[in-house]
């Protein structure tokens, strides 16, 4: 995979455009455009940014724009591994690397993401979101930023990709502007960095994702926190939960808040649902397993608000809640209403 | 590895070996097998129980066509391996072959394999752990040539070091002698093995070459401890060569392989596919419009492609009508799912949840797909392409006057600032486009024109498959006529938000630009007459026929001459279609199919008169119904003489859509040639027109005042001077190969 990054004079926008090669897959989108135009990038920036926006589709050779340092080749060799991929563009001449820098919480908007921003924000953190694909523009300030991008559009086309990956990636285009040489994302042990597809789980390989992710990123000096990639979904959502009510963090309007939710429940209603079925799944089950406690609380909650036992009687109701952005908060508040 | 033993596994080795009865295995290795011999198969099933470890492993015999399948069976029982038998009285399919034994297999890893192969350990191990690792990936190993000496009967033990010394790697570098992969991930997503290659030869290299298409690559395992080796045996193509069949199947594999871009294969060979969900998803939304549902549900289940599911979604209607027409089809993959009112966005993303399959087809609930629509969509489907679409017809239902618009090539500019680029309900999708660019739940109109604009915005790409995929009901009904003074002024709503990331100026010199972006081409292939079997109550009465009967000495005129003049006269600005019948048993007149009822009959025959000659005025009468049920009428009071008898009845369409001409035609004769000029203004519809004329051909005969003698006609296209001539010339001479462009193009 051959990369170029393109950041005109005229324009507040950036392009990352991807060149497929020999051995390469083919990805759905070959040019990522940022409605961000970076004040300056980092050497080796670009280069992270494309192999963790482009993993899924490279192989054989990487060829970054710019140029990256003998330590981050050797990381990106090890990040693409087991696949044999050489790394191109390597400037083994000596260059300062920043290190003294701000934190950048990446939000997804979950329910996990809020955990985080509970539990771990501190005043000079700076926010970081991909906005909706729908959306015009990028909205900064000094302490957020959502970014209008259509790295989105990488997402989830084929189950293996990660929605972590795109979005550390697209967040190093400010990593420099910002200041930021720490990350912090809110992936957890279900969802670190693989998904599952239908009825297939595929494990990780024998060095953790996460311990490669970290080693890539800290080649530039840029520390990767991952606080909750030991803990279960359950775990996170108490963590997410507690306290006030009132106090939880809406999501933003984003149309994968919860969409890890929403989506295998919908699959799994259409694969296993029929109208004499008894409410979802329990968290023992293999597809409960990958919900959150809370959110099967919530939506037998719901249900029971409503005086429904399967789910063609609760049916329209929570159909209509599923395919917005709600909480469990938001949807239990929701079914007290209907109830009423 | 050398244990120096005889091949006699232990029975905890054996006990890893997964049997049918096992819960899931942990690998699956797929032999495609007939017919090759028991002494190669039982070496190889030793080989791969040696090889298992402390792998749960399956082995899938997938027998086709063997002659005995005892053999294999036998076999099987010995070594616990499974065996699927697929009789076949046909020629060898690798493909299809090794496609029944990995949907037969009980893991989601999967190796296919031959029955010459002999793996070392810890070969699966490692292949096992380069699929979990690499998931989007073909794994591959190239095996390794045992020298002769190494035949089926002269290898006793497994001496893998010895094997490892004398074997040479497999000269021709191609896709090695396993492929390791996830069934779910990729390989059932690409459709797998394609079954159009029969006997052997490029299916790997096609796959290969597909997966990289569909965005996923191979991987060459390099590890020393994993090794197949190849039993040594008679060169395989050195039979085939013997066989001209084999050679034939041989040099249509490679064509396939050379000429076929699409990444999506077998998409017709099965009415259900083999892997646990179906190809593609028919998404349509449905709101008190039963009258039309039934048809359109008609037009889906008469597709080349039946590897289908339907969803309907009943997005509150005030009976349960389209919820009746659902069940009276009796057919499993028609789903039907009632709801309360929430509008069509979130009624088609609430179906999108619902949808099994990977790639989502939108239909609306009042259109008529053609029955290829489905196949060329796959077809079409190359190289980081995401979706296709294809043309539409679009059908006044007061009027039945037809349109075809072909759209244009897929970009941002053409959605957002170009017209008639492409219709929603011609659109295949992939799934997760959809669930990225969702349909708006908040817009009251323009939701399906705002989805596609986000999937040009995102910078996806699809592609147009050259064919109309629709028919596209237009009517007052529809969302369209509905709202339509409204939704004209909110179709720019999407675009006025849009707008804020490009300037004025800029949107005006792309939306200059964007007016001479070109139509794409669209072949017909009979489109109109295929959807006269759903629209027949709809034609019925916006059709008439004229049955003009004339006499030929009377007014100096051959049929042929008469119908020339009629489509150069006057006449020729009316949508019709012109029929010259000369019956056996003599006589002749020539019928026009005038769309819009009696009136523009009336009319019609009055302009006849002005051409023929004939005397007073004309009366129109009906004649009864023609096979379609429309009315004919006839015209006139002229008799008819019998001045020549044909030898078979004849009949010439000439449909000539009026908004695609420029000025009125013109008809010469030289010698015994007729020809036709036309000078157009839009070349789809002269494509259109080329496919109506080239079956026309097949028929004409036209007689003169000597007797029947063919001759030769020709038409002649006249075109704006920035018409694309060259895409033109490659559509007629689909049709007519001997046409040229010169000043005027000739088509004959």
């Amino acid at each position: 995979m051959r990369m170029k990054v393109h950041r005109p004079c005229d324009a507040v926008a950036m392009t990352l455009t991807a060149e497929t090669e020999t051995y390469d897959g083919m990805p759905p989108i070959t040019q990522i455009r940022f409605d961000y135009r970076p004040h300056a990038l980092a050497r080796g920036h670009p280069a992270i940014s494309a192999a963790l926006l482009f993993d899924r589709y490279t192989n054989g050779a990487f060829n970054p724009a710019g140029h990256v340092s003998p330590l981050t080749a050797e990381a990106l060799r090890r990040w693409f591994a087991p696949r044999v991929v050489t790394i191109g563009g390597v400037d083994a001449a000596p260059h300062a690397v920043s290190e003294i820098g701000r934190r950048m919480l990446v939000d997804d908007g979950t329910y996990r993401a809020a955990a985080m921003l509970r539990l771990f924000r501190r005043p000079g953190d700076v926010i970081f979101r991909l906005a909706p694909l729908t959306a015009v523009g990028t909205a900064l300030d000094a302490d957020s930023a959502t970014v209008r991008t259509n790295a989105a559009a990488l997402l989830g086309l084929r189950s293996t990709v990660s929605g972590a990956l795109i979005r550390v990636g697209a967040a190093f285009a400010l990593l420099q502007d910002y200041g930021v040489n720490e990350l912090f994302i809110p992936e957890t042990a279900a969802s670190t960095l693989h998904c599952r597809d239908g009825l297939s789980v595929v494990g990780e390989a024998t060095e953790s994702k996460v311990s490669k992710l970290q080693r890539l990123l800290a080649s530039v000096n840029v520390r990767l926190e991952a606080p909750f990639a030991g803990l279960s979904e359950n775990a996170v959502a108490m963590i997410a939960d507690a306290g006030s009510m009132a106090s939880a963090p809406q999501p933003v309007s984003d149309p994968d808040a919860f969409g890890f939710e929403r989506a295998y429940h919908a699959r799994f209603l259409a694969t296993h649902a029929t109208a004499a079925d008894s409410l979802f799944m329990t968290p023992e089950s293999d597809w409960g397993g990958l919900l959150s406690r809370r959110y099967h609380a919530t939506v037998r909650g719901a249900a029971a608000a409503v005086g429904a036992t399967t789910e063609a009687d609760l049916g329209a109701r929570f159909v209509m809640a599923r395919d917005r952005a709600y909480t469990p908060y938001a949807f239990a508040r929701y079914a007290e209403t209907a109830a009423a | 590895m050398n244990d120096g033993s005889l091949i006699d596994p232990s029975a905890a080795m054996a006990a890893r070996f997964v049997g049918p009865d096992d819960p899931g295995p942990d690998i699956s290795v797929v032999i495609g097998y007939r017919d090759w011999g028991a002494e190669r198969l039982r070496l190889s099933l030793k080989a791969h129980r040696a090889a298992v470890g402390d792998l749960s492993c399956e082995i899938v015999i997938s027998d086709y066509g063997s002659r005995d399948p005892s053999v294999a069976q036998g076999l099987a029982a010995e070594y616990g391996a499974r065996v699927i038998h697929t009789p076949v009285d046909g020629v060898w399919n690798r493909s299809r072959c090794l496609n029944i034994g990995v949907a037969a297999a009980r893991s989601d890893c999967v190796v296919t394999t031959d029955t010459d192969m002999l793996f070392r350990p810890p070969t699966l191990s490692v292949i096992l752990n380069a699929i979990r690792a690499t998931p989007q990936a073909v794994h591959l190993l190239q095996c390794k040539n045992l020298p002769p000496e190494y035949d089926e009967r002269s290898i006793i033990a497994f001496d893998w070091d010895e094997f490892e010394r004398v074997s040479f790697f497999r000269p021709r570098w191609g896709m090695g002698g396993l492929a390791g992969f996830s069934r779910s991930l990729l390989f059932s997503k690409l459709g797998g093995y394609d079954e159009r290659m029969e006997v052997y030869g490029a299916e790997d290299t096609d796959l290969g070459e597909r997966l990289q298409r569909a965005g996923f690559f191979m991987n060459w395992i390099d590890e020393p401890s994993a090794r197949i080796f190849h039993i040594w045996h008679e060169p395989t193509l050195n039979t085939i060569r013997r066989n001209k069949d084999d050679v034939a199947a041989l040099e249509r594999n490679r064509k396939i392989y050379m000429s076929d871009k699409s990444f999506v294969r077998n998409t017709t060979m099965r009415s259900q596919g083999l892997w646990g969900r179906p190809l593609c998803s028919v998404l349509m939304t449905t709101r008190n419009r039963p009258q039309f549902l039934a048809a359109a549900i008609r037009s889906v289940l008469s597709q080349t492609v039946q590897d289908f599911e339907i969803v309907v979604i009943d997005d509150g209607s005030d009976t349960d009508a389209a919820g009746a027409i659902c069940k009276e089809f009796d057919d499993p993959r028609i789903r039907y799912v009632p709801r309360p009112r929430a509008g069509v966005g979130a009624a088609r993303n609430y179906g999108l949840g619902l949808a099994r399959a990977d790639w989502i087809v939108i239909h609306d609930d009042d259109d008529l797909m053609l029955p290829t629509r489905l196949e060329r969509h796959f077809d079409t489907l190359e190289a980081g392409m995401v979706g296709t679409y294809g043309g539409w017809i679009d059908f006044e239902q007061e009027t039945g006057a037809l349109t075809f618009n072909a759209g244009k090539a897929f970009s941002y500019d053409s959605v957002a600032f170009g017209a008639r680029a492409l219709v929603h309900g011609s659109m295949m999708l992939h799934r997760e486009v959809l669930a990225r660019c969702r349909y708006s739940e908040t817009l009251p109109f323009t939701i399906d024109y705002n989805m596609v604009l986000q999937v040009a915005r995102a910078g996806y790409r699809l592609g147009h498959t050259g064919h109309y995929a629709i028919l596209r009901r237009v009517h007052d009904q529809s969302v369209t006529a509905a709202f339509s003074a409204d939704q004209r002024h909110l179709t720019n709503q999407p675009i006025a938000i849009l707008g804020n990331e490009i300037t004025a100026a800029e949107q005006a010199r792309r939306r200059e630009a964007a007016k001479t972006l070109p139509a794409a081409v669209c072949a017909n292939h009979g489109a109109t007459a295929y959807f006269r079997q759903f629209l027949a109550e709809e034609f019925e009465f916006r059709e008439s026929f004229l049955v003009w009967r004339w006499l030929p000495p009377h007014t100096g005129l051959t049929p042929a001459r008469f119908l020339a003049s009629v489509i150069a006269g006057p006449c020729f600005a009316r949508s019709f279609d012109a029929q010259c019948v000369f019956p056996p048993k003599g006589g002749a007149h020539a019928r026009f199919r005038v769309v819009g009822g009696r009136a523009q009959a009336l009319d019609m025959a009055r302009a006849l008169e002005s051409i023929s000659g004939a005397p007073d005025e004309a009366a129109v009468e009906t004649e009864g119904r023609d096979s379609y049920g429309a009315p004919i009428w006839s015209v006139g009071k002229t008799n008819v003489e019998r001045r020549f008898t044909p030898a078979e009845d004849v009949s010439v369409f000439l449909p000539l859509p009026e908004a695609a001409i420029r000025a009125r035609p013109k008809v010469t004769f030289s010698g015994d040639e007729a020809v036709l000029h036309l000078s157009v203004i839009k070349a789809e519809i002269v494509t259109a027109f080329l496919e109506e004329a080239a079956r026309a051909f097949t028929l004409l005969r036209y007689a003169t005042q000597d007797g029947i003698a063919p001759r030769r006609h020709g038409f002649a296209f006249a075109m704006p001077s920035d018409h694309d001539k060259s895409a033109f010339l490659r559509v007629a001479r689909a049709h007519f190969p001997n046409a040229r462009a010169g000043n005027s193009q000739r088509c004959a």
